[in-house]
């Protein structure tokens, strides 16, 4: 078994905004090529299912139609809505993926991809008016706007990932870094790093433990916007969130629940709930680390793999 | 932060790297043989008018001072598409990708041959630059952080996807009728 030459095959796409990066090891050359080509159309598949700017994506169907009708959707989109209901009712409403209308609002989205075809969310909107029906059928009780980019990059390494766990044990080690979202299993020999936003030259040795996936938010480069759901104040607490979780998706999205409430009691349940950590720099640049919460041993270990 | 759920951690854990990130993936024969196996690849070099230059800038512009490198690839005398090298510019970065066009002009796959992220003036600066020329995807540059254990180093793939809108543009103007 030690004698066994390992192989590595390493390649990365433009997908979800960013290069997605993903590095294979294995006994088997012929199988990494496989794993890679099946990793990267689960990654596509989630991109265009989830894109807010695609006008054929299931979201956009969404945001065009379920106010009116239900609309039927993939069953990957279900799973990232029933996330982002059971992330949104453990934060009260924190996160939220019906900010999509202020975002939009601010230049953050384009607008131009509903032009004509739907109108302004209505006041008050929020997660609480999705209902996910049997079959896969989705439908907004108001008129609202949803965008899956807190959680859905997250959830595209996951569904990666979770191809890479079943291709058997010839396949020794795997690593996705979509971004700011990383996910590994197996031999690796170095640490997982943050970089500081601000000062970039700098890198944060973290110490991930048992979990698998990490995801990182940060103000000074890349995605700086955080808006928050109306009620909730809108200021960053820190200018760099890293979740540590055993789900990429959880990760992402909770990352956005520290940025807004900081150190209060929404993140810190949050955190325990979802049996993750997170690592943060505040404003003046201090590093700090929550405390790993008692739940992560065995009771609370939500899976949605 | 005064909060028991929170400790704070020194500052030494930070630590200092260098200001430079970079991957590499692919060399241009490899990607070749990726996208296209044994095909034979013939560079092209193609003549644009001013005309067509404008047409091409209409419909894409990207943040490049290069045009991209272009190869015809035939199995046997048959087309069997286009293969394109080009490198994208960012305020920090320096993205080396391939496109893959097959013989209708369909993208067929998009890979990055190499990134590198720095600060501007490096990236402007030829002779630095001119250091990537040649390499292999198993070189590794000393001094130089790999990009794939941190988290957190988002790249946008903006000027990549600028990029290909290009590619397409330059075969739907000049190679589309060519064949």
């Amino acid at each position: 078994m030690t004698s066994l030459p390992l192989h590595t095959l390493r390649r990365a796409r433009p997908w979800l905004g960013t290069l997605v990066d993903i590095t294979l090891q294995g006994e088997d050359a012929a199988q990494l090529t496989v794993t890679m080509e099946a990793c990267f159309a689960a990654i596509e598949r989630v991109h265009r299912l989830m894109s807010f700017h695609d006008m054929a994506s299931d979201v956009s169907r969404l945001n065009r139609e379920a106010a009116q009708r239900p609309v039927k959707v993939a069953a990957e989109v279900i799973k990232v809505l029933e996330m982002a209901q059971s992330i949104s009712s453990q934060s009260n409403g924190l996160f939220d993926i019906t900010v999509a209308d202020r975002l939009v609002a601010r230049g953050h989205l384009p607008a131009q991809a509903f032009s004509g075809n739907i109108s302004p969310s209505d006041m008050g909107a929020s997660w609480t008016d999705i209902t996910l029906s049997d079959n896969e059928h989705v439908i907004f009780g108001r008129t609202l706007l949803i965008d899956l980019g807190g959680i859905a990059k997250g959830f595209a390494v996951d569904q990666a990932m979770g191809i890479c766990k079943q291709a058997g044990p010839r396949l020794h080690a795997a690593r996705i870094n979509a971004g700011g979202d990383l996910a590994r299993f197996g031999h690796t020999e170095s640490a997982i790093q943050i970089r500081h936003p601000v000062d970039t030259s700098r890198l944060l040795d973290i110490d991930s433990g048992h979990h698998d996936a990490v995801a990182t938010s940060a103000y000074a480069y890349g995605n700086p916007v955080h808006i928050a759901p109306t009620g909730f104040d809108n200021a960053p607490r820190f200018i760099s969130v890293t979740v540590m979780s055993s789900s990429c998706a959880i990760a992402d999205a909770l990352t956005k629940v520290v940025m807004l409430d900081g150190s209060g009691h929404i993140a810190a349940h949050c955190l325990d709930f979802f049996s993750a950590s997170a690592l943060v720099i505040d404003q003046q640049g201090n590093v700090h680390r929550s405390a790993i919460p008692a739940a992560q041993t065995v009771s609370q270990q939500v899976e949605y793999a | 932060m005064n909060n028991p759920y929170w400790i704070t951690i020194p500052a030494a854990a930070l630590v200092a790297m260098p200001a430079a990130y970079a991957a590499q993936y692919l060399s241009v024969e490899a990607a070749q043989q990726q996208m296209f196996g044994t095909a034979r690849f013939e560079p092209l070099r193609i003549n644009l008018s001013a005309a067509q230059q404008k047409q091409i800038d209409a419909a894409a512009t990207v943040n490049s001072n290069i045009e991209p490198r272009l190869w015809q690839v035939r199995n046997g005398e048959a087309l069997a598409g286009y293969f394109f090298v080009h490198d994208v510019i960012g305020k920090q970065d320096y993205i080396t990708y391939a496109v893959a066009l097959d013989a209708e002009g369909k993208v067929k796959a998009v890979e990055i041959l190499a990134y590198r992220e720095s600060h501007g003036y490096e990236i402007r600066n030829a002779r630095w630059r001119a250091q990537f020329a040649g390499k292999r995807a198993t070189d590794t540059v000393k001094l130089e952080a790999d990009i794939a254990n941190i988290s957190g180093a988002t790249l946008s793939c903006r000027h990549v996807t600028d990029g290909v809108r290009r590619i397409l543009a330059i075969y739907e103007v000049a190679l589309k009728d060519m064949r």
